[in-house]
């Protein structure tokens, strides 16, 4: 999986690419965890091509630790069958969706 | 043009206790889904791709309308949270919003139209950002995603009207409605071989049954000998009646077995569930000689569960004079004695089982564990049909897991659970995503994995 | 299921309250021979009744049988809209008078006799 990482302000926008399951699990630890870490993360789908509960175990893990700093993980450009994943888990219930990413990142400041 | 269709649970909830393993665009009228007369409504007006909002998501409903080849448009899905506003569905669907005119439907309603007349003007010829109302939705038009923010009444008069779908009643009415008068308005399953008589495929109807028209059967319905359909019935799919019974001004819905010898009449029945138009009130009946719901069991069903009794039972071979040489040794030891009642299914059945091995902290309880003697009991239950052999973790029963298992497509417990073999906290979120996950992904060489694995597990803990 | 037996001059009024169903049924099919031996008209008030299966409405239907052949007769009172909709699709609705409520069902009874 490939995983792009951009920062401005507390926001932090993650770009993934490729199959998200257990073996790629590690890597997008490693790479959510910062010195700084931002309070609020997009994560942007569009490139995954498979998610297992690996992939998803980790999207809820990621969503905790924001939690804890009063912040949230929104997902964007969510693929149809990555999406069936998500409603499947339900995990549509925990995760707010957009079809924009730019959107999803306007929607921080909206609401703060 | 796009159509955005728009629902919440909580839009609906004097449906959610009768039609409850239905979603709300899934109950049918006339033996069509809610959402497919909307569907329809949206491709005569000359939309060519839908998207459906929900909050909740719903198999059945997926399964069905799936990408929308059936209709020759683009259905997608996204979700929403309760209670997002209008503002916060466009955000969310910015770029499904923004290209094109759109047509959005919110909340719970039927739309009466007529697939004759034509509906290709009524958006062009009339201002952007207008709504139609009923109690329960509302339907709203504009060039332009932006335009929906700033909304008018309708003023131009159309050829459809809303009517709201709140209660029970409504589906009825509704339903009677569409039968008596609007069969030809729009597009209902199944053929006619008379006026006003719609027949599904792969139905069977037994000898001397009278059909009194207007009525709709749906596929694989089965009539019995001597029952008497219509006026004004509407049987579903898979139903069952049994002899001599008389359907008029009735609903019958999918699955449904109706006994020998009824009558219904002013009535609308779901699996177990009876519901009295004129007394506006319902009973959950579930009785096996009046109504019941028809479990529906395909022939892999039967293959599955012959190879889940079987492994079993090797296992059980395997296990069993270890267990008993075991109960001889531990006789006298400190024993755990509890009986454990666990969700047998979605629809809320229970099943126990009962434990009574040593604590599993001392040296023999250790052992126990670590030889799987602690799963004899519950293989037990997989070779009586129970459970499967590997399957979820079985729910424990209390009041809050019933929200959980009432929302688990999926559920089916087995002697070895899914998320036993990744060691995943019990009860967390990490679980529970991968229970759903595993569940509604089932494999064969998926299960043999987690078997074994949980095997090795056990044995390691004792090394 | 609660039972409670009064006697009106030539009818007898019985009280039932609870769930008319597999559990209560046999308790109920037994009992009724004993009232319909003190009185041979029965008033079942179904006010309190809250659901009635087909093992309910089997152990009412054996009492009416009971009833008829000596010459009485078994109705019922105060059927809630829950209970009414089994009488309704098995027919039963036909086969047992019923009144709205127990002092109507009792007066026009009486004035019957």
């Amino acid at each position: 999986m490939t995983i792009t990482k951009i920062i401005t302000n507390d926001i932090a926008v993650i770009t993934l690419q490729g199959r998200f399951d257990s073996a790629a699990a590690d890597q997008f630890r490693k790479a959510v965890q910062h010195d700084f870490l931002p309070a609020h993360y997009v994560i942007e789908m569009e490139g995954v091509n498979y998610i297992d509960s690996g992939g998803l175990g980790c999207l809820v893990s990621l969503l905790r630790q924001a939690q804890k700093r009063s912040g949230t993980v929104k997902i964007a450009r969510i693929p149809s069958k990555i999406f069936y994943a998500f409603e499947l888990t339900r995990m549509n219930r925990i995760f707010d969706m957009y079809d924009d990413t730019g959107m999803a990142v306007n929607s921080f400041t909206a609401t703060n | 043009m796009k159509a955005l269709f728009h629902i919440q649970q909580s839009d609906t909830p004097e449906l959610k206790d009768f039609f409850a393993e239905t979603h709300p665009w899934m109950v049918k009228i006339a033996n069509k889904p809610s959402l497919e007369y909307l569907l329809d409504f949206a491709i005569l007006s000359g939309c060519t791709e839908v998207r459906l909002v929900m909050d909740e998501p719903d198999l059945a409903l997926r399964n069905y309308f799936g990408g929308g080849e059936r209709w020759g448009i683009k259905i997608s899905y996204a979700s929403c949270s309760e209670n997002d506003s209008l503002d916060q569905l466009l955000t969310k669907n910015t770029r499904f919003c923004d290209s094109e005119p759109l047509l959005i439907l919110t909340g719970l309603f039927f739309i009466h139209y007529h697939k004759d007349h034509n509906y290709q003007d009524w958006q062009r010829l009339s201002a952007s950002g207008m709504m139609l109302h009923c109690s329960t939705g509302t339907l709203l038009y504009g060039k332009t995603g932006n335009d929906l923010r700033y909304l008018s009444d309708m003023r131009k008069e159309v050829d459809f009207t809303l009517s709201p779908i709140r209660s029970l009643r409504d589906v009825y009415d509704l339903t009677m409605q569409v039968l008596t008068f609007e069969q030809e308005h729009y597009v209902l399953p199944g053929y006619g071989p008379e006026k006003n008589i719609l027949i599904g495929r792969n139905v069977e109807i037994g000898r001397q049954v009278e059909l009194h028209p207007p009525l709709i059967i749906a596929d694989d319905a089965i009539l019995l000998g001597k029952t008497v359909v219509g006026p004004n019935a509407a049987i579903g799919k898979g139903a069952i009646i049994d002899r001599g019974t008389t359907i008029s001004n009735a609903v019958v819905t999918d699955h449904t077995y109706l006994g020998k010898g009824l009558t219904l009449s002013k009535k609308m029945v779901n699996g177990g569930r009876l519901f009295s138009a004129p007394d506006n009130d319902w009973l959950n009946l579930n009785d096996d000689l009046f109504v019941r719901i028809i479990e529906p069991q395909g022939a892999s069903y039967f293959l599955r569960s012959a190879i889940n009794r079987l492994a079993a039972l090797l296992l059980l071979v395997f296990l069993l004079p270890a267990w008993i040489l075991f109960k001889i040794a531990t006789c006298f030891t400190e024993k755990k004695n509890h009986t454990t009642t666990c969700f047998k299914n979605k629809g809320g059945n229970l099943f126990s089982y009962t434990y009574d091995l040593p604590v599993r902290e001392s040296v023999a309880g250790r052992f126990c564990r670590a030889l799987s003697l602690n799963k004899v009991q519950l293989l037990v239950k997989v070779l009586s049909g129970t459970i499967s052999l590997v399957g979820n973790r079985p729910v424990p029963s209390s009041p809050e897991n019933l929200l959980l298992i009432q929302t688990f497509d999926h559920y089916h417990p087995g002697a070895f659970g899914y998320s036993e073999a990744q060691q995943l906290t019990p009860g967390s979120l990490e679980e529970e995503t991968s229970e759903r996950f595993f569940a509604a992904n089932r494999k064969i060489a998926n299960d043999i994995r987690t078997l074994l694995n949980i095997l090795i597990k056990n044995l390691r803990t004792f090394v | 299921m609660k039972k409670e037996y009064h006697k009106y001059k030539k009818l007898g009024l019985i009280h039932l309250s609870g769930r008319l169903d597999t559990v209560e049924a046999g308790d109920l099919k037994e009992s009724l021979p004993f009232y319909l031996n003190n009185s041979k008209r029965l008033l079942l008030d179904l006010g309190q009744v809250s659901y009635m299966d087909s093992s309910g409405l089997g152990a009412l239907l054996s009492g009416l049988k009971k009833a008829i052949a000596k010459d009485g007769d078994i109705r019922l009172a105060n059927v809630r809209p829950k209970v009414k909709m089994t009488l309704e699709i098995t027919g039963a609705d036909r086969l047992f008078k019923s009144y709205p409520n127990v002092a109507g069902g009792l007066a026009a009874w009486s004035s019957e006799l």
